[in-house]
Order: structure tokens, then sequence, then C-alpha cells
């Protein structure tokens, strides 16, 4: 669960400039602010920087429901989850391989 | 980003390359409801109804979670690329919540930590290095309550002016920058410094004689007594005679009734008897030989009665073989020794022999003495002049 606190602030389009230059709110009372440009998202703060320094963050976008994309659309995943969702469904389909049994004269096992 | 069609079919490909009988047995639609499934699952899908935050989302929403998104710094601030394009809503609020990643800091692990006793005042200690560690606090203490950083360094630290006889407790911690990684645990040592030594004397030998030689050293003020072993090798390897001498002061020894003309080798070391300082190291004197002594004059030299052109002589043994190595007579016309006309060498130990004058008549005057060795003794003095007149 995410805490309300630590969530990141968003800035409407084109106010982030006036953000950073009015001093009083440029710090958002010590909270970071974000505004959305395209595929990218600026902060309000040097985050690597800080300390502690924070070099990830988790983002929660809204997109449509996938069983509503067709065959040919581009689905909203990463290369990386591409590669993790074909080796996790392959792991679910591949048969267990049978252990042979063990032939010990010695052991006490039948 | 791929889509369904291409992750499907990739699937079924590496499933037949395993196990064709696998594939055939397989439909793609069971596979596509299986990506489906792990697709909601690793990006933790979760339905607006139920949220119910359903306001002004359009229907068939979702919202996707997508974790350790890169943050770069840039312009002073900082930004981060959308890991997908999310649906076009007003107010950018296809973006719909940013968080940080708490930052997980790891602990350092603790440096090596080893100590060396050079001297009752000196310990060395040795730090090893830790990765990702900014410094180190290397901290001593003797009751193991009170601690003083004495370092802040990886490596050899020499800690000086320590106290004889005393424990002394050393702990070390790798620093962390505070962040990513925090201080170590502390690890821990110990080291006792050992009694206080004597200073080493300094033994200087003189006056040797014939049979002996002095020996002199500086004493340390604080030892009361020293031990002196003397030796035929320079290596000590064979103690002939080891002394023990108490009492302050006693920095000078004459040694006598050794071999004469022999080399000795002496060492000595000073002791406290309170126990409250350890033996002095050796202080080796150089060599020193004692002289060589002096035969013994034969005793009773005289001449006997003329037989032919041969005068027998006559003396009494002194001294003996080895230290004897031969007898010397001189035989001269004249008393002062200048006009030599024979001179005889008996064996050592010999008692007689004669002076063969080849028949030249006249007075003569003879002497003997004792040969010395050349090593251990010298020759004797000259005996007293006997003359005798060959007829």
């Amino acid at each position: 669960m995410s805490n309300a606190f630590e969530d990141f602030i968003p800035i409407p389009s084109g106010q982030f400039a006036m953000v950073l230059t009015q001093r009083l709110m440029s710090d958002i009372l010590g909270q970071v602010g974000y505004e959305v440009r395209g595929k990218e998202v600026i902060y309000t703060k040097d985050l690597p920087a800080q300390s502690p320094a924070v070099n990830y963050v988790s983002i929660q976008l809204i997109v449509m429901d996938f069983s509503q994309y067709s065959d040919y659309e581009l689905l909203p995943i990463t290369a990386d989850q591409e590669a993790d969702i074909i080796e996790t469904v392959i792991k679910m389909f591949a048969p267990e391989q049978v252990q042979p049994g063990i032939v010990d004269s010695t052991s006490d096992s039948k | 980003m791929s889509n369904k069609k291409k992750i499907v079919e990739q699937i079924i490909r590496r499933l037949k390359s395993g196990d064709p009988s696998v594939a055939s047995n397989i439909h793609e639609m069971e596979v596509k409801e299986a990506v489906m499934q792990v697709l909601n699952s690793r990006l933790r899908t979760q339905y607006f109804e139920s949220l119910q935050l359903s306001e002004n989302i359009p229907d068939g929403c979702v919202i996707t979670t997508y974790d350790n998104v890169p943050v770069i710094s840039w312009n002073g601030v900082s930004k981060s690329t959308l890991p997908a394009i999310p649906v076009s809503l007003p107010k950018n609020m296809g973006v719909w919540r940013i968080t940080p990643v708490p930052y997980t800091s790891s602990q350092l692990s603790a440096p090596t930590l080893s100590c060396a006793v050079i001297s009752s005042t000196q310990i060395n200690v040795t730090v090893g290095s830790v990765s990702n560690a900014i410094a180190y606090s290397l901290e001593r203490s003797t009751d193991l309550n009170n601690w003083t950083v004495i370092s802040n360094t990886s490596g050899t630290f020499n800690d000086t002016g320590r106290t004889g006889v005393t424990t002394y407790y050393y702990r070390v911690k790798a620093i962390g920058n505070g962040t990513t990684y925090t201080d170590s645990n502390y690890r821990y040592t110990t080291a006792t410094t050992p009694k206080p030594q004597l200073a080493t004397p300094v033994v200087v030998c003189s006056n040797p004689t014939p049979d002996g030689f002095d020996i002199a050293w500086s004493e340390d003020a604080h030892a009361d007594g020293s031990v002196l072993e003397r030796s035929l090798f320079s290596d000590f390897s064979v103690i002939q005679d080891s002394l023990q001498l108490s009492g302050t002061g006693s920095g000078a020894w004459a040694y006598t009734g050794l071999a004469s003309g022999t080399t000795y080798y002496v060492r000595v070391k000073v002791t406290d008897s309170t126990n409250t300082y350890s033996d002095s190291n050796y202080g080796i004197a150089g060599s020193i030989t004692t002289l060589q002594s002096k035969l013994n004059v034969p005793g009773s030299f005289a001449s006997g009665v003329q037989s032919g052109a041969f005068m027998p002589l006559t003396w009494t043994d002194t001294n003996s073989s080895p230290n004897e190595s031969n007898i010397e007579i001189q035989v001269a016309t004249d008393s002062g020794f200048t006009n030599i006309v024979s001179t005889l060498t008996p064996g050592a130990d010999s008692t007689d022999t004669s002076f063969n004058s080849g028949g030249v008549t006249g007075t003569k005057y003879a002497r003997i003495r004792a040969k010395g060795n050349g090593t251990t003794t010298t020759d004797s003095d000259w005996s007293n002049t006997i003359s005798f007149v060959i007829t």
C-alpha cells in the first residue's frame, strides 16, 4: 500500500515553471510535484540527489483492460515485463520432468 | 512493446521446440488466457469498480502498476520516462499515481581486525578494507566502556604510547554513506602489552692479559643484575661460562684463569629481580684475545767435561710441550753474543745436548731459552750466560 503522504503531487500542464519560481510554492510543503510532458514525467526536485536518494519510482497508469486489446494492438508493457510473462507462461505449460527412482541396494527405502 | 499475438506465438514456438507433443495438446486460446492472467498479475491490475473510483473514468479501464521506473537527474530537477502510454484523460489523469520506491539500505560487513604487539609501548592494529565503506572507526579502550577513536582509515595503525602490562581492547566498524549503506557492526580484538624491557647494555672488553681480560657494560637504571656469558664461538652456540651478578652498579667484571692466546666472545644482558621489567636483549661485545704467555727460562744451564771436539751442555726443563716448541742455545765467542758461532735447537722437553767446536779452541759463551709455540706462548727470556774453554 502506498502512503498518501509519499505520493508525488501532480501539477497541471504549463504550471511547472511557475511552481519552481515561487519560493513558497516550490517546496510544496516538502513534497514532490510532477508534470507529465508527453511520455516523460518531470519532477520538481532532483530526486537522485536528495538524501535519501530516490532513484526509482512506482508509477500507476490508467490503461485499457487487457481483455479489450485486440491481438495486434501493442500492450502497455515493457520489454522486461514481456520476457517475464513469456517465461512464466512457458513454465505453466511445460511438462514436469519425472525424477528417476533411486536404485540403491544399501538403502532402507523399498 | 509487443502484442498478444506475437507473445502467444513465441510461447507456442518455444514449447514446440522443447517437446512437440506438448504443443499439439495446447490451444492458442489457452495460452492467450494464461498470458492475460500473468499480465494482470505482474502489473497488479486493479479495476475501478472495486476501487469505487469510476467517476470520470471511462468504462473498460484499469490501473496498472509499474515498479522500479528509473529517475534521472535533469536540469536541476529530475525526470522519468513513462513505461507505457496511458489512456488519454483530462488533466493527465492517465498517469494515476507516482510514489517513490523506498531506498533499501544494506549493512556493511564488519572489517577484519588484527593486532600485533610490537613492544610494551606499541601495538600495531590492522583494519581490513570493506567495499562501499566511506570511512572506518577504529577505537581503543581499556575497560570496554570508554572508547577513543584512534583512526578513521583501513590499513595498519601503529598505536604507540601504550603502557606495559596492560590489556587494550580495540573495535572497528566500517562507516556507510548513511543511505544505501549503513554502518557495519563492530568487530573486536584485544592485545596485552608485555613488561617493558630493560635497555640492551653496551659491552666493551679491554685489558687482555695472558689469562684474562676486563669487561664493562652500561646498565639500565631499573636493572639490578646481570648475566654474562662467554663463548669460544661468535654465535654463542656453546656457552663456555655463564655468570649471574646481582646488585646494581655491577657493570664491570674481570675474567681470569683463561687460556692464553685464545679468542673469546662475551655477551651481557641485564635483569630485574622485581619482575617489573623483562630482561634486556644481549649486548654483544666484539671478540677479545688473551695475550700469549711467556715461557719459563730453562734452569741449571751448565757445561760438562769436554770430550774431543764436543762440549756437553745440560739444563733442566721448566716448560712442557705443546707450550714449548723447542730449546734454543746460542754459542758465541763474546759475552755480548755479537759473534755467534753456533745456534743449537734441541727438541721440546729435552735436557741436554753437545756443542761441536770443530776443533776451534778458545773461550766460548753460551745461553739458553725455551721457544714458544707462537699461538699461546712466547719465547722465554735468555738464561744467564755461561762460559767454557775449548782446548
